[in-house]
């Protein structure tokens, strides 16, 4: 029988895949309108030995799949495979195709202007050498809705007493965004400047923002040479809560409920910082959304999908603000920039009266 | 005494407008310069326009006529103004800065050795030197160019749509017509048209009034359509509404869709992306409604609504 | 199947700025990239190849700087790179560039020419047809579709309202619609190998063999006289308050003045 992949890794996982089905039944693409993707199914189609009907490019990376099997299938490996086929064979999709060249041209997939990077921070003393260093990421370096996020961040990190260091425009994409797209040699070279660029600051430590940065320094950045102790912001907010060194300024008054983003959870299991950290901010009730922490219902935008425009029948994130409606909260927290865009355009669509924030924005009130 | 000749350019939905604003341009320059104004015309069975062309403050037309010049083609059409060029002398010759205009522009501008302006959207000629200045646009359109050709050769630009008016008609056809045989063979025709499909249909890029819908709509066109439909504009969308399907692509504004020119744009629901805000730059009028009082949007508006689209225009939609 | 593919290097256009004292453009604060178009043709260059079989050679008239990018067209998959550099061919108009490329392009040898529609930066368009002049060759503009067969390239090219299908025998020259594929990314192996040991030709004016009097800012038909700046309109942005019926009798207002 010929194998359809050339990757051993690839196939000894699948050859653990007993065919339960549960994979499928946790897909979020499959709670819409029928079933989209059946990861079964292309699972039994590489154990016989046939090319698997896909288009790995629908998944969202969310790994719901990986934490309902029961036998540790690595899905996620497979359908990564898959995208890296279709990289070589100039079969990506064009958005993703255009999100390289702006990463090589300007170091962030939307190809803002690399020498704006920095802009966010104008007005805040932050250093370029110190010991921590903030590594903001993409979007929220260029969003001007998200800039709030790094900035209050900032703000209470050094009400802490935390001496924090940024790149600035000297900071370039972690490389989520290659790395999905199943490119490697470019990666390669991005990953290395970035952990030149980390060394030169002085860093020992690097606290990220999005979860998808966090996943890439933390997870893939060792394998080319990256030694750094790095923490999620919420981690480390959490952290000097122990110490009694955080400053959380003012309560929220009212029903809020947490948004447990993919790649915070299900693929770094932090679930209980957050909470901790709302649960001090003062008058602010936290109440559990159905389908939270590991089986949390993915926004839409993992696995790259943030860059493509997709039809609002087909995003999850519609049905995850109804579930926020459900539980009688007017705000919305989570911890994941693509979260907070997915969910606030999901909410002026269906024109809920819910607000969506950053943890750190309930943090430092908003 | 010069002339400055336009090339008029026809196809199937009649004469190009740009050509009648061009010859407008040219007229005027003429009659300002001691000049006289032509009109050239290539192709083969053409005989209805030339005789429209007839009706404008024109000294000639001159009409190249040949069957081999039926379809278009770069190389015979560039080959026969050559030609024609030669025999008559013009001062100048003014094209408008269409895809075929430009071709054949260019390779006229080789074959004779001419200065070549492009796509200028503004003309004028110097009282020193009798030699046209044009302003060219260049950089997305930031920074400009003022262009001159270089004495001694035959001058060419093309000119931009939209910027010139088209000229006042007269009652009574005055022009000479010109009837021009070039010296072509069947192998000067380089390319053969295998195929051709155009539906002549109201452009946005030169509607007057444009109601836009963004994001904030969700897709929902309705109330769009009913204000667009109360005051006669053109309903058009934002990019991620093309990409969703709410609306055909050649109803998106933006850096990717069209840029207006109107008088009046009403963007409801559109946040104000970058690539967005450069389809509007031109508009002379922009009202926007949008529920996020810090939408970049306001930014490039001149009366900013915070509110919801839903509520505000149905109310409009009555008070009109 | 020899494909030569004209390109040029220009400053992201969003990042040019216009110096009001000096009157210059300044670019100095820019990035430079390929031009975007000629992305477009360079795609459609290796996808013929990869068809048919051939050579893809990029050519681009510029300063010593483009070099990088003629190497990144290769690590997207041209099998050679040519640039002709000297400061003589400096400051050329359309008419005097093509002549230039003409030439080069004659040099290297070729079946068909792909060019970008037209640049980001002075957006002439001019340059395609008039190559083809220089040459004696057909050429077929804005093309968003090509297919090379028999001795022929097949392209469907955009028209107002519509498009059209036009074939020409080879050689000839064709000009690529902006956006009309997804120019792939480079190779990153191929990107390392072309950095370090890939060898561009590099020709003086000399070395090309072209007339003086028909390059640079002697061989130009048009001289630019001065440089303004467009300034965009300045925006009112004046709130519009009140309750909605408010709201909407004041834009009931207001546009009832704009459109009489």
């Amino acid at each position: 029988m010929e194998a359809v992949l050339n990757s051993s890794d690839v196939l000894r996982t699948v050859s653990l895949c007993f065919q339960c089905g549960a994979c499928t039944a946790s897909c979020p693409l499959n709670i819409m309108d029928g079933i989209k993707m059946s990861p079964r199914r292309v699972l039994r189609s590489i154990q016989l030995g046939l090319k698997p009907d896909i288009d790995p490019f629908t998944c969202m990376m969310c790994m719901a799949c990986e934490r309902a099997c029961p036998r540790g299938v690595k899905i996620l490996e497979v359908i990564r495979y898959f995208r890296a086929e279709a990289y070589r064979e100039n079969r990506s999709p064009e958005k993703l195709v255009q999100a390289l060249w702006n990463i090589y041209e300007e170091g962030n997939p939307w190809g803002y202007p690399s020498k704006d990077r920095g802009k966010w921070s104008g007005g805040l003393e932050i250093k370029e050498r110190a010991k921590t260093l903030l590594y903001v990421g993409c979007i929220i370096s260029y969003d001007v809705r998200l800039q709030k996020i790094a900035r209050n961040i900032v703000k209470l990190l050094t009400n802490a007493g935390v001496e924090v260091a940024i790149l600035g425009d000297r900071e370039r994409c972690c490389g989520d965004t290659v790395y999905n797209a199943g490119e490697t040699d470019f990666l390669e070279e991005l990953i290395e400047s970035n952990i030149k660029e980390f060394r030169e600051a002085g860093a020992e430590t690097v606290i990220t923002i999005s979860p998808h940065c966090h996943n890439m320094i933390k997870n893939i950045y060792p394998r080319y040479g990256g030694d750094f102790e790095v923490l999620h912001y919420t981690e480390y907010l959490s952290n000097l809560l122990d110490a009694d060194k955080l400053k959380i300024h003012t309560g929220h008054n009212g029903k809020i409920t947490y948004h447990d983003p993919c790649y915070l959870g299900r693929y770094l299991n932090i679930f209980e910082e957050p909470r901790k950290l709302l649960e001090h901010a003062k008058g602010a009730e936290l109440v559990e959304m159905k389908l939270n922490k590991a089986v949390s219902l993915c926004c839409g935008g993992g696995g790259g999908r943030i860059l493509f425009e997709s039809k609002p029948e087909e995003r999850p994130s519609r049905i995850r603000v109804n579930q926020a409606a459900e539980t009688g909260a007017k705000t919305l927290v989570t911890s994941c920039p693509y979260c907070i865009i997915n969910f606030e355009d999901s909410v002026k669509m269906q024109r809920h009266d819910i607000r969506v924030v950053d943890v750190a924005e309930i943090l430092t009130g908003l | 005494m010069q002339e400055i000749w336009v090339y008029v350019e026809c196809w199937e939905g009649g004469i190009e407008d740009v050509s009648l604003e061009v010859m407008g341009k040219a007229i005027g320059l003429a009659a300002e310069n001691g000049m006289k104004c032509s009109a050239v015309v290539v192709g083969y069975g053409l005989e209805e326009y030339v005789e429209k062309l007839r009706r404008y403050e024109l000294y000639r037309i001159y009409y190249v006529v040949d069957e081999l010049l039926k379809t278009y083609d770069p190389s015979t059409f560039s080959k026969s103004l050559h030609q024609l060029v030669t025999a008559y002398q013009p001062a100048a010759i003014l094209f408008g800065a269409t895809y075929n205009g430009t071709d054949v522009a260019a390779r006229l501008a080789v074959r004779t050795g001419a200065g070549m302006i492009a796509h200028v959207i503004a003309l004028n000629i110097e009282k020193e030197t009798g030699m046209l200045v044009g302003d060219v646009p260049g950089f997305g359109g930031k920074i400009v160019a003022a262009c001159k050709c270089r004495p001694g050769a035959l001058q060419i630009a093309t000119v931009r749509h939209g910027i010139f008016n088209p000229p006042e008609k007269d009652e009574v056809p005055k022009a000479e017509v010109i009837h021009f045989t070039p010296q072509l063979q069947k192998t000067d025709t380089r390319t053969v048209l295998v195929d051709r499909k155009v539906e002549p249909r109201k452009e946005i890029s030169r509607a007057d009034r444009v109601v836009i819908a963004g994001m904030g709509t969700g897709g929902d066109l309705t109330p769009i359509r009913k204000l667009a439909e109360k005051i006669g504009a053109e309903v058009a969308v934002t990019r991620p509404l093309a990409d969703m399907g709410a609306a055909p692509r050649d109803m998106q504004i933006g850096s990717t869709g069209y840029s207006l020119k109107s008088r009046l744009a009403i963007v409801a629901g559109a946040s104000g992306a970058t690539h967005f805000v450069s389809g509007i730059r031109d508009v002379k009028t922009v009202i926007s409604i949008n529920t996020d009082k810090d939408a970049p949007i306001f930014q490039f508006s001149d009366y900013c609504v915070e509110g919801d689209l839903f509520k505000i225009i149905p109310k409009l939609v009555e008070k009109l | 199947m020899k494909i030569v593919v004209c390109v040029k290097v220009v400053p992201k256009i969003e990042q040019v700025r216009f110096n009001p004292e000096t009157k210059t453009v300044d670019r100095s604060k820019a990035t430079n990239e390929i031009n975007d178009a000629d992305k477009n043709a360079l795609e459609s260059a290796l996808q013929i190849k990869q068809k048919l079989g051939g050579e893809v050679v990029a050519l681009s008239m510029g300063p010593p700087f483009f070099e990088p990018f003629l190497k990144l067209c290769v690590a997207m998959g041209a099998d050679d790179a040519v640039l002709v550099s000297d400061p003589v061919l400096a400051a050329a108009d359309t008419y005097a560039t093509s002549y230039v490329l003409a030439q080069a392009i004659e040099r290297i040898g070729f079946d068909l020419v792909l060019c970008g529609e037209n640049t980001a930066d002075s957006g002439t368009g001019q340059v395609p047809p008039q190559i083809a002049e220089w040459l004696g060759i057909p050429n077929i503009s804005y093309a968003s579709h090509i297919d090379a067969v028999d001795g022929k390239i097949i392209a469907k090219r955009t028209v107002r309202n519509g498009y059209e299908v036009v074939e020409a025998k080879l050689p000839a020259l064709v000009s690529v619609e902006l956006g009309s594929n997804t120019p792939r990314f480079p190779d990153f192996k191929r990107k390392r190998w072309a950095d370090r040991e890939f060898r561009l030709k590099v020709w003086t004016a000399a070395e090309l063999g072209v007339e003086f009097d028909k390059v640079g800012r002697l061989g130009s038909k048009t001289d630019v006289i001065e440089l303004k700046e467009l300034s965009t309109p300045e925006r009112r942005k004046e709130l519009i308050t009140g309750s909605e019926e408010e709201i909407a009798a004041r834009l009931a207002e207001i546009i009832k003045a704009e459109l009489t």
